[in-house]
């Protein structure tokens, strides 16, 4: 008798131990603002689904990771390509293989707007009137070449919804801008600059580029295309007009970001491989857009994604992914390249957006 | 005669009670021969799966099995889709898996894939705990599994059809024949497993979570797997098994995401045996050819090949005493999408079990293996198991066991295109374990057992992919320590007419990484990703005359899905539940079941953003002659 008890109570009070509760999440309500500090864009891993916003606010010191979820109780699910900010959204472009779409929140509250989906690799977007131009670089070829003939700029509402148009553009946009009353746009394996009028969606013009573009850039009321060509890094201001390019070459090896201080400083993330391609170091390198002086590496280390520039408070902002393992850092650094402090954020952060 | 040198050899020298045994069975039930795990073993924990449960599970994958019924913890990237197993907080690739004897995981990944093996195509599945590189080779960090044909002579004929229906268009079904007299058995089994997994979960990327049918995640399997045995003389066996696996799946793309991509994997497995035993003395000739095939998307094809040869010598100078010699040369081709490579291995090995007093029992096991000329760090393993109490009714042991291990870096490590790094070297673990083993008798045949264990490993060298600017690239920089605690009690009790059955498995596995990438890396000393620190699992069945009814209860604890711990993946718990039927007209045996797995339909995902199914049914009849 008494084993019996012995054993059936064990087998008895088991099932209360171990349930467990899940609710659904829900969004969690919140006052803050994010309109202030900096953005702070962290790509996620490969096919991992895990990139997201963080938020720093420079006054309190607070980061708040996982920005879009915390706010809309949504898991993101995305592989971010750019975070752009244009009147009161903030639009975060997400490439994520089959479920590319790009999110379109209140740039003050984080909150959801709409979103524009059935994207194949979008990459960057700009914003004219109320219209939204997404850059994507179409699918794939069908014979496993691993091109994309059907490149295209999709145009949306500005808050999101269905796509209303798509301008065929040349292989691989690669960043698009809003300057001056139009719609430019570089592609990086057509090796072309493109400007549609946003009122027709009509293409105006276009001009073949010598180098592969990486990035449009407004600096100082200034159509900036940068490029890197081989050993060199080149800075050429457009004409809006006719396209024509001022050309300035800097001879900076390995270049894969830009920012421009709009005074005539420059800085730039570079990454040179060891000589048995084991590792990779990158550098920030500051250098004069007028070409005087010579550029100087002020920050070094491993696994650097992306760079920043605080105007205000003139800082540089660097962004380490630690080897993509876990999530990433932030380096707060002044423009001599001495760090001051570190950040923790998001999963391999590359991109920043400063208010 | 050969039944009885046969069984001589199965039992000799300690079984798992620690217990010398020298019965002699009908001449009826002898079996091809299949070295029991636990004879060099001693003192180390191996879990047999019933082979009750392989039946119930008829239809679906030894990864859905292990995950609901063994303790242990399998990453599973969707329904039906990838299912890699982790043993003791290590890795996929450290769990070294045989088929009748044969390493199975893939030379160009290391591991296996638990999703595509389906349990009507094995009889017995035993997962060995715990380092054995030793006993096995290459890949046994944190465990093995091995699975086995059974074939037996004297069964005369024996049919069996098996169909299974369930929810989201599963349809299983199989049908097995086999022959045995005196001198030869055959059996031959073939099978077809299709569901379309349109199950219905909640889509966590869309405000609302609106319910959403899962798309692009059908699978379809067949196989055939064919035994046969020969008894050639009264010292003399000679057996081969064939198994051809085709599966052709669509991958289940993240939440979120129409990404609609395919795979298709085809295995082939063959094995020929051959043995000589005198009274003393034993040796044993193994041949074996294990092929792989995948095509992902239709145009990328990876294959390897690996082809075995090994012979044993084993002898048994003393009741108590027992010991063998092996070699095993192993020859990998691979041709896969960006590389093709082959590698030669030699394997030098020796086991010795010796039982020098009726209470104390050990083994030792010595292995040296060699791979193009490389060679691996030596790797011996000490084990034991002390009788502190036993009698007719009840035993208590202490066991305890100190391994080593490796993992010899794979194909794709050495050789992928871009980023392989021929420099790297084997990973190699160390691990110390120690528990006690209860087991008690009624006087009304009810039986309870218990049994505890501490472990504690040291795995360095882990190769993992680090990216160097846009390149990725392998390295032996990751140092993990682990440590943990698994414990188990079960039993039967008989109640009158009812027979009750349970089992409780707890386990605690810690594994704290002890790299860091960078100065910056928050990794260090925190919990591997996707290594819940606890899992537990119980089950109750009860049975009278011809009814049977089980419930069962799975929790898996949160899990990290970053080295930094920084993000967590929600535990969750699963109930599944049971009842079936069996019928006897003179020959004639059948049975019906019905099961309900996920009673509760909890929204669960294994791996972050990979949606598993809720509640789902399957019906399962067979019959047999």
């Amino acid at each position: 008798m008494k084993k019996i008890n012995y054993l059936l109570l064990l087998f008895a009070f088991l099932p209360f131990v171990f349930t467990a509760c899940t609710s659904d999440p829900e969004p969690q309500l919140t006052v803050d603002s994010y309109d202030n500090g900096l953005l702070i864009v962290n790509e996620g891993n490969f096919f991992s689904g895990d990139g997201e916003i963080s938020h720093y606010n420079q006054e309190t010191g607070e980061v708040t990771n996982n920005l879009y979820q915390t706010v809309n109780g949504v898991v993101l699910a995305a592989y971010i390509e750019q975070l752009r900010v244009f009147g009161e959204n903030a639009y975060i472009v997400d490439s994520n293989q089959g479920g590319a779409k790009v999110v379109a929140v209140d740039k003050a509250t984080f909150r959801e707007k709409g979103r524009v989906e059935g994207l194949e690799i979008p990459r960057d977007v700009a914003v004219a009137g109320n219209k939204l131009f997404i850059a994507d670089w179409g699918n794939y070829d069908t014979e496993g070449n691993y091109t994309n003939p059907n490149s295209f700029v999709a145009v949306a509402d500005i808050n999101g919804g269905t796509m209303v148009d798509k301008i065929p553009v040349s292989s691989r946009p690669q960043s698009i801008v809003a300057f001056s009353g139009f719609i430019y746009v570089v592609s990086e394996a057509g090796k072309e600059l493109i400007k549609i009028d946003p009122a027709s969606l009509e293409v105006v013009s276009r001009k073949t580029l010598e180098a592969s573009p990486n990035e449009l850039l407004i600096s100082n009321n200034e159509l900036i295309l940068y490029s890197t060509v081989g050993q060199e890094l080149h800075i050429d201001k457009i004409d809006p007009a006719n396209l024509s390019a001022a050309n300035s070459v800097f001879e900076i090896p390995h270049s894969t970001r830009l920012i421009l201080d709009g005074e005539g400083q420059a800085w730039t993330l570079t990454s040179a491989y060891s000589a048995d391609y084991s590792y990779t170091d990158n550098q920030v390198v500051s250098f004069s857009i007028s070409g005087s002086g010579t550029p100087k590496a002020i920050f070094e280390a491993r696994n650097l994604k992306g760079i920043g520039l605080d105007k205000t408070d003139k800082q540089l902002y660097i962004a380490d992914d630690n080897g993509i393992q876990g999530n990433g850092t932030v380096v707060i650094a002044d423009l001599q390249g001495e760090e001051i402090s570190k950040l923790n954020v998001g999963r391999v952060p590359s991109k920043f957006y400063f208010y | 005669m050969l039944g009885k040198i046969l069984l001589l050899w199965f039992f000799s020298v300690g079984d798992s009670s620690g217990h010398y045994t020298s019965d002699t069975m009908d001449l009826e039930e002898v079996a091809v021969y299949a070295a029991a795990l636990e004879k060099y073993a001693v003192g180390q924990q191996v879990i047999t799966l019933d082979e009750t449960l392989l039946k119930e599970y008829a239809g679906r994958s030894l990864g859905d099995l292990l995950q609901q019924n063994s303790g242990l913890y399998l990453r599973q990237y969707g329904e039906g889709m990838v299912a890699s197993l982790t043993i003791r907080g290590t890795s996929a690739g450290h769990t070294a898996v045989f088929w009748n004897g044969l390493p199975v995981n893939s030379p160009s990944l290391g591991q296996s894939d638990f999703s595509l093996i389906p349990n009507e195509a094995v009889d017995q599945v035993a997962v060995h705990l715990g380092s054995s590189g030793a006993l096995y080779g290459t890949d046994a960090i944190g465990g093995s599994v091995h699975l086995n044909s059974s074939l037996r002579f004297n069964q005369g004929h024996q049919v069996r059809v098996n169909q299974g229906i369930g929810s989201f268009g599963r349809f299983n079904s199989s049908f097995s024949y086999g022959f045995s007299n005196r001198t030869w058995a055959t059996k031959t089994r073939v099978y077809r497993n299709h569901s379309d997994n349109d199950f219905r979960y909640k889509d966590m990327t869309r405000p609302g979570f609106p319910e959403t049918i899962a798309t692009n995640a059908r699978v379809s399997q067949w196989g055939i797997v064919h035994d046969m045995g020969w008894n050639l003389s009264d010292y003399s066996q000679l057996s081969t098994a064939v198994w051809y696996n085709t599966t052709d799946r669509q991958i289940q793309p993240l939440m979120g995401s129409k990404a609609q991509e395919v795979q298709e994997d085809n295995q082939l497995r063959w094995v020929v045996d051959y043995k000589y035993f005198r009274r003393l003395s034993g040796v044993i000739l193994k041949l074996g050819w294990v092929k792989d095939h995948m095509v992902f998307n239709r145009n990328s094809t990876n294959e390897t090949s690996q082809y075995f040869l090994s012979s044993e010598y084993e002898w048994n100078p003393m009741e108590n005493l027992s010991s063998k010699l092996g070699v095993r040369y192993t020859h990998i081709d691979g041709d896969l999408s960006s590389f093709e490579a082959t590698e030669n291995r030699v394997e030098l090995y020796s086991s010795t079990t010796y039982q020098p007093m009726n209470r104390l029992n050990f083994s030792l096991n010595l292995r040296q293996s060699l791979y193009e000329g490389e060679f691996v760090p030596f790797t011996p393993s000490l084990s034991g198991q002390f009788s502190l109490l036993k009698t007719d009714h009840r035993h208590l042991l202490w066991n305890a066991a100190i391994s080593k291990s490796y993992k010899i870096p794979t194909l794709n490590d050495r050789y992928w295109n871009p980023g392989g790094n021929p420099g790297l070297v084997p990973e190699k673990g160390i691990s110390w374990e120690t528990g006690l083993d209860y087991a008690k008798k009624f006087r009304n045949s009810g039986e309870v057992n218990a049994a505890i264990t501490y472990y504690r490993m040291n795995v360095e060298n882990w190769i993992i992919w680090l990216p160097q600017g846009s390149l990725w690239s392998p390295a032996n920089i990751r140092n993990v320590i682990n440590q943990g605690l698994e414990g188990s009690i079960g039993g039967n009790y008989p109640l009158g007419q009812l027979q009750l059955k349970g089992q409780v498995r707890y386990a605690y596995n810690q594994a704290r990484n002890q790299t860091m990438v960078n100065s910056n890396d928050r990794s260090f000393g925190k919990q591997l990703p996707y290594t819940p620190l606890h899992k537990v699992q119980w089950n109750l069945r009860a049975e009278k005359e011809a009814w049977e009814i089980y419930i069962s209860q799975v929790y898996t604890g949160e899990r990290f899905d970053t080295t930094d711990n920084e993000s967590v993946v929600d535990p969750y718990t699963l109930w599944n539940t049971g009842v079936s039927r069996q019928w006897k007209v003179s020959k004639l045996q059948g049975s019906l079941g019905v099961h309900v797995f996920n009673l509760m339909d909890e929204q669960y995902q294994t791996m972050k953003l990979r949606a598993m199914p809720g509640r789902n049914y399957q019906v399962n009849v067979s019959i047999s002659l």
